[in-house]
């Protein structure tokens, strides 16, 4: 039967369910049989048997002493189950201890049921008359009995038979005993009744099963998840732990190189300073010695530095600062710096002009890019290097060529390590730690790239990486920036802002600064003045609203201006209205809305008209 | 001349001075190692120039800058002579009343020619400041002769006024020197401001820089 039950539950079951072991299930099973309702129980079955001993007494009054024998059977067998129980609740036994207090609970029960079962044959002497009145009531109290204890069967399939069978049997032994068709239908209802509660006692095991099995899931579950949680805990505190450590050897680390570099440095830059002092007045071989102490000293300097950087971008200490970057004046910059070098060592350098705008941090792009020119220097003997871009839909890579010594396929990857040198011989120490490869690769990671290499042992290497274009709306501007009689007179200039709409001030400025103007803006009279003091140059020009606030005018900014720079200060008055003061038409007026094209002629035409005026100022 | 350099390295400070008096034997110095005794000796005797390093015992960089002119009044020109040759420290020192910026991580020709160019009353900063600035890459300040202001046509008041406020005066400073108003001084600034296209005192150190202007009158 045990295997039965188990059986029970579908396939389609979760895993989980299939994999609860079936003593835990039956052990479970066996305590909520013996756990349902005691007290319930007892009083049930106790006010069925005074109702029918009430009824027998009423109509068979002879029967007095079987009857409260017949009671004292039930009575006893209660007391037993309440005893057992009482002793069950205080052992609280373990699921392997449960299954022997089973019997405690069964027999007496099953005894019970058997004595309402035979009650026809032990109370009633015949079926006829009043005695067939009774007999329907006994067989009324059987299939009451017989159903409500389903329920407290159905907890553990294996006693339902043990329990049900007993007293089924006795009471259709008891009622065939009768004569006359009524007993024997009753008797048939009697079986019924105990097979209808038995196949009843079948579904709500199913169902209590299926929760009980859910249950010891989640309770398997939380405990697993506690177990976890735990372990979870316990891993995090570790992980911080070794993060702390981490972070702290990293901070020892970065404090070391920085007091390093101050300490070390220090003493090295006064040789430095010294060896440049010696070597006016020094001549023939002495001439020479002092070269290579200055060598020696450019060497150590730079180790130190690469030292330090690679410390810094992998410390996190350096954070790019993106913005529109022309890349010709990093590419001149380079040439500028590293075509001493390739020269000494007979190379030629070219470096490949590009009109080129892109997204990036400046300072970091050009300290990648040398680092690779520098490095393709060093590892060629004869040839050439050469600087070039080449665009690959948004992006531009930037190479550096060489016909230098090259790498083998395998060793292309290892060239990043810090401290891996192609060509590990020991005068080769001079040239560097080999850091120089592992820097630019982080520079480029921190600028968003990642490096890129090929090359031919023997026959030349290339490095290069990709940034970002700035927008194209950036690069079409380009021609007009570069054509020189329309920016030439703008660029640099200082143009003050008079408006107060916010909006409109922020507007003109950012105009004003793509025309390569400074700008500054006041909202009114008041800001104006002080805007005026604390900038240290005088406005060249004056663009101002004519309405300025609900009193104030652009006439009166425009005299403020003027009183304080004791200049002619050009002015431009802009306007939503359709007339304008009198006063005002000294000076050229712009409509609202304004056309940009409109305010830069009148701008220039301002400029123009005011420059010799400023000058005799 | 008269020279106070702050470092608290005394190697330093002696390769410092051995430069120096190499480039020129008239040089007089004193020496100061930490932030109280550059005050003491700047009061004392007044300096011509002084040359400042930003990693003094104590005092984080720029504030030790900034509370050493504040300290002394009048201020001699300060030159810093630094370690460090990031942009953002640079242009710090220079918004600080800083008159030039030296890194002493160039080379020691780099080095030997920034000293000689502000002991000829010219301007050094680093070329990383001026790409970044506007974009055109940084000469190395091997400029074989500097211009005078004169050429930019200022008055001789105006380059004196311009001087002044290279070397690290305010206007009200200025002002209170020559005696005349804070307006005029403003007004004397103009031309050389609009000549450089420039905003403030640091744009225009570090574009008297790359033009190669001389201060000296």
């Amino acid at each position: 039967m045990a295997s039965e039950h188990v059986a029970l539950s579908p396939n389609a079951e979760a895993p989980e369910l299939a994999g609860i072991g079936p003593r835990i299930l039956a052990a479970r099973q066996i305590r909520q049989y013996i756990e349902t309702a005691p007290v319930f129980h007892v009083l049930a079955v106790g006010v069925g048997v005074g109702i029918t001993a009430g009824l027998i007494v009423l109509y068979a009054p002879e029967q007095l002493s079987t009857i409260l024998l017949w009671a004292l059977a039930i009575a006893a067998m209660l007391l037993v189950r309440l005893i057992a129980w009482t002793a069950y609740s205080r052992a609280r036994p373990d699921d392997d201890a449960v299954r022997g207090w089973l019997k405690w609970f069964v027999a007496p029960h099953a005894c019970s049921m058997a004595i309402i079962g035979a009650t026809p044959l032990l109370l009633v002497p015949s079926a006829s008359g009043r005695e067939g009145e009774i007999l329907l009531a006994i067989s009324a109290l059987v299939y009451v009995v017989t159903m409500g204890s389903t329920l407290k069967f159905s907890a553990y399939r294996p006693v339902v038979p043990i329990i049900l069978g007993p007293m089924v049997l006795a009471y259709v032994a008891s009622m065939l005993r009768f004569p006359g068709i009524a007993p024997k239908v009753l008797a048939f209802g009697g079986v019924v009744a105990g097979l209808w509660g038995h196949r009843m006692s079948a579904s709500l095991n199913r169902t209590m099963v299926q929760s009980m099995k859910l249950s010891i899931r989640n309770e398997t579950l939380v405990a697993a998840l506690e177990a976890h949680s735990a372990l979870l805990r316990e891993q995090t505190a570790i992980a911080e732990d070794a993060r702390q450590v981490a972070e702290h050897a990293e901070r020892a680390k970065t404090r070391f190189l920085a007091a390093a570099s101050h300490d070390l440095r220090q003493p090295m830059h006064a040789i430095s300073l010294l060896v440049g002092a010696l070597h006016p007045r020094s001549s023939g071989p002495e001439r020479e010695i002092i070269a290579r102490l200055e060598r020696s000293v450019e060497v150590m300097d730079g180790l130190f530095s690469a030292i330090l950087d690679l410390s810094k971008l992998d410390s996190g200490a350096v954070k790019p600062e993106i913005a529109d970057v022309p890349l010709r004046a990093i590419l001149e910059t380079i040439e500028l710096h590293l075509a001493p070098e390739a020269a000494a060592k007979n190379l030629a350098l070219s470096v490949f002009a590009s009109r080129a705008v892109v997204r990036t941090d400046a300072a970091l792009l050009e300290r990648a890019l040398r680092n690779l020119v520098s490095n393709a220097i060093k590892y060629t003997r004869e040839g050439r290097v050469l600087v070039g871009c080449r665009r690959r839909g948004e992006r531009l890579l930037i190479a550096v060529w060489d016909t230098g010594v090259g790498i083998d396929a395998d060793n292309l990857d290892r060239v990043f390590e810090e401290y891996y040198q192609v060509d590990k011989r020991p005068r080769d120490r001079s040239q560097g730690l080999g850091l120089g490869l592992s820097i630019v690769r982080r520079l480029a990671r921190l600028l968003g790239s990642d490096i890129e290499v090929s090359s031919v042992p023997g026959a030349g290497s290339c490095f290069g990486f990709e940034v970002p274009l700035a927008s194209y709306r950036r690069v079409g501007t380009e021609p007009r920036a570069a054509e020189p009689g329309r920016s030439a007179s703008l660029e640099g200039k200082f143009i003050l802002v008079v408006d107060d709409e916010a909006d409109a001030r922020f507007g003109t400025e950012a105009l004003l600064r793509e025309w390569g103007c400074h700008s500054a803006s006041a909202g009114s009279l008041e800001e104006l003045a002080a805007t005026l003091e604390r900038e240290l140059r005088f406005p060249d020009a004056v663009i101002t609203d004519y309405r300025i606030g609900e009193r104030e005018t652009g006439l009166e900014a425009i005299s403020a201006v003027r009183a304080y720079t004791g200049e002619n200060t050009p002015a431009l008055i802009v306007t939503g209205e359709e007339f304008v003061d009198t006063a005002a038409a000294a000076f050229p007026v712009v409509k609202k809305p304004v056309a940009i094209d409109q305010l830069r002629r009148h701008l220039l035409a301002a400029l123009e008209s005011g420059a010799p005026e400023t000058k005799a100022a | 001349m008269r020279i106070l350099i702050v470092d608290d390295h005394p190697v330093m400070r002696g390769g410092i001075r051995a430069c120096l008096h190499d480039l020129d034997v008239t040089i007089g110095f004193v020496e100061a190692a930490d932030l109280q005794e550059a005050v003491r000796e700047a009061k004392a005797e007044a300096a011509d120039l002084v040359l400042f390093d930003l990693a003094l015992p104590g005092v984080s960089g720029i504030e030790a800058l900034t509370a050493f002119r504040a300290s002394v009044d009048p201020c001699p020109p300060v030159v810093v002579f630094s370690a460090t040759d990031d942009p953002g420290t640079v242009i710090a020192a220079l918004d600080a009343g800083a008159m030039g910026f030296i890194p002493k991580t160039s080379t020691p020709a780099i080095l030997q020619s920034a000293l000689r160019l502000v002991l000829a009353h010219g301007i050094y900063v680093p070329p990383t400041v001026l790409r970044r600035r506007d974009g055109t890459p940084g000469s190395a300040a091997a400029q074989p002769g500097l211009r005078k202001l004169s050429e930019l046509g200022l008055t001789p008041r105006q380059q004196q006024v311009c001087a002044l406020m290279v070397k690290g005066r305010s206007v009200k400073q200025i002002a209170r020197d020559l005696d005349i108003s804070a307006a005029t001084v403003k007004a004397h600034l103009q031309p050389i401001l609009r000549a450089l296209a420039v905003m403030n005192r640091t744009e225009a150190i570090v574009a008297l820089h790359r033009l190669g202007f001389s201060i000296a009158d």
